[in-house]
């Protein structure tokens, strides 16, 4: 078979334009062809052995790139061409239309207002009228929210949804700044739609008091151009995933822990979606929730900004974005990065074949393969009420307390011995299996995983878990202590 | 291996002149002229290309039938010279590689972009990658 070589391709094949090939099949050819010229895989294939994407090989006039058809014969084909496929676009594209960017009109107050955008070339009058159009939804009104939320209305996208279930406390305004002490005990969305009306009162604030779930995800977000995630739990980024996937709509990612941050845009052109990113979250109760691990004041700030950076920039479709790519902050060690990441076409919700049609919800623990199995034993455990009724009681029992140690400096557990879940196993002599012993975790999740390991350890003795556990716990009052746990 | 680049002052009004009359579409095209061993770029001419994208994307977006491309390869040939690089323009955006553009890049090409403003043609700007795994580097700059 006479094989033609692109002369931009020429370079794989030792400058030669022209080669006979053996082979009844593509499949064929190109197996030969790359025995023949050994540079050519490199040249054809990338480093998963995939076509490179643009490599177009044609049966005379007809294309024949797709794998499909790499084993048909070549029976009556007089030459095979083996050429690029060259092709290219702008940066990026808006996700606001034209059309929508024609119907605003910009008074002489937004001139004023919008000043330092209007300077930037890329931005100007255009861009400034993107942002007017645009309509964004925010989940979540904490940590992420604070800054997404405000540098969004102070940018002046014209419909902000404010999505969020719960209400401030105190201990929130350590790092969500848009929340004073004035606002403890409000709804988070009441106060945050204030803050956005003394920023702007033009923009259109839609204040959602409503804990996101597989039923409402999507009628939340419908008819919006942008979603941005700033929930700090699991169980709502996969939802918000699956939403945003199914109704087309691009999402900025982001995550806080400790001092470390991440940002990326999903679901967008084609791009990888959170499930093709981490095919599993990580086990329940095993990674704590920034709720429970802690982070420095201004991470949220940071990683937030990222995200209304980037939001922005898709609203007036100008810069590179972090669709395909993750950006990994720490900012105790000063170093960020950006790492690739690929679309899974296996992917169950954006993938070529995808088994999720609809925001299901979804049973965490069994999503994370750490369900109880069928025959194993399940944990008994007490509520918050009756451990502390046996606790007043006097009842003989140890207790276990598997917290790190800085969740157990926040609130500790009088009488408890900490061990922590890893030294479990090698600890369990410290147990006396004559007792009673109560695990104790922060939400009674990781307490459950601590029974199941000294199980599995060989532990014999009677075990409960602390139901709910820390949090459960903080407002039953001990008699024989006369105060709050 | 990126050795000097020569975009005569007829070269680019031609391309230019491309651009500006696609515009607002993206206009797209190939670069013929020899290329030394050095990596030295000698630009000969600019011929037109067709933008094979479909027209509601052809503002952000261009593609080369690859048939088309042959053809302009052996048009090449015919004139002694090679096919060394591609030009395209980018309508309001700037003259920087975009992700697109830099997955699909071909080695050993000089890619060729220039900027576009409301008809108006801005910087022009020239990016290489020598091999499959490399990144790709600016390596030519005219505002």
């Amino acid at each position: 078979m006479k094989v033609i070589i692109s002369a931009t391709l020429k370079s794989f094949f030792r400058r030669e334009a022209e080669a006979e090939i053996g082979g009844n099949t593509v499949a064929e050819v190109l197996k030969n062809l790359t025995v023949e010229y050994p540079d050519a895989k490199r040249g054809l294939y990338d480093e998963n052995g995939k076509l490179r994407g643009f490599i177009r090989i044609f049966a005379d006039e007809e294309d024949v790139t797709d794998e499909a058809k790499h084993n048909e014969s070549l029976a009556g084909v007089s030459r095979i061409l083996l050429l690029p496929l060259v092709a290219g676009g702008a940066p990026t594209e808006s996700i606001i239309s034209d059309e929508r960017r024609k119907e605003i009109e910009l008074d002489d107050k937004d001139i004023e207002r919008f000043n330092k955008h209007l300077l930037l070339r890329e931005i100007s009058v255009k861009g400034q009228k993107r942002i007017r159009a645009a309509k964004v939804v925010v989940i979540g009104a904490g940590a992420l929210g604070s800054p997404v939320i405000q540098y969004l209305a102070a940018a002046g996208v014209g419909t902000i949804k404010i999505v969020d279930f719960d209400e401030v406390t105190l201990g929130n305004l350590q790092s969500q700044v848009l929340h004073t002490s004035r606002d403890v005990k409000r709804p988070k969305v009441a106060s945050a739609k204030d803050k956005v009306r003394n920023i702007d009162r033009n923009i259109e604030v839609i204040a959602e008091n409503v804990r996101l779930d597989a039923d409402n995800a999507a009628s939340l977000i419908e008819g919006f151009d942008l979603v941005v995630d700033c929930t700090d739990n699991y169980k709502s980024r996969y939802l918000i995933n699956d939403a945003c996937v199914l109704s087309g709509i691009p999402l900025v990612f982001g995550a806080i822990y400790q001092y470390e941050g991440e940002v990326s845009v999903l679901n967008y052109q084609d791009g990888p979606c959170l499930r093709c990113l981490f095919p599993a979250p990580p086990a329940p109760g095993l990674v704590p929730t920034c709720a429970e691990g802690g982070t420095i004041s201004p991470l949220s700030g940071i990683i937030g900004s990222y995200q209304a950076n980037e939001a922005l920039k898709l609203i007036i479709g100008i810069g590179e974005h972090l669709n395909g790519r993750l950006l990994r902050v720490d900012t105790l060690g000063l170093q960020s990065s950006v790492v690739k990441i690929k679309k899974n076409c296996d992917c169950p919700v954006c993938g070529s074949k995808p088994t999720i049609t609809e925001v299901e919800d979804f049973d965490y623990e069994e999503f994370c393969g750490l369900k109880a199995e069928e025959d194993e034993i399940p944990v008994e455990g007490f509520t918050p009420e009756e451990l502390a009724s046996r606790i007043d009681a006097g009842d003989a029992m140890t207790i276990i307390d598997v917290r790190e140690p800085h969740e157990r400096a926040i609130k500790h557990f009088p009488g408890a011995i900490a061990i922590p879940i890893g030294q479990l196993a090698r600890r369990q002599k410290e147990l006396n299996p004559e007792l009673d012993t109560v695990f104790i975790c922060k939400e009674g999740k990781r307490s459950i995983l601590a029974i199941n390991t000294l199980r599995e350890a060989g532990y014999k003795g009677p075990m409960y878990n602390l139901k709910g556990g820390m949090d459960a716990m903080k407002d039953i009052m001990f008699s024989n202590e006369a105060g709050w746990l | 291996m990126i050795g000097r680049i020569e975009v005569t002052e007829e070269i680019r009004r031609k391309i230019e002149r491309h651009a500006a009359a696609q515009y607002p579409a993206e206009c797209c095209g190939v670069l013929y002229g020899k290329a030394d061993p050095d990596g030295n770029v000698q630009i000969r001419d600019a011929v037109a290309a067709e933008n094979a994208s479909a027209e509601k994307r052809a503002s952000v977006h261009y593609s080369i039938d690859p048939l088309e491309w042959y053809r302009l390869e052996c048009g090449a040939q015919k004139q002694d010279l090679e096919l060394i690089g591609i030009y395209h323009s980018h309508p309001e955006h700037p003259a920087i590689l975009s992700h697109e553009d830099e997955d699909g890049m071909l080695p050993g090409l000089l890619y060729l972009i220039v900027s576009v403003y409301k008809g108006q043609c801005a910087e022009l700007h020239g990016y290489r990658k020598e091999s499959p795994e490399d990144k790709a580097a600016e390596c030519y700059r005219k505002q």
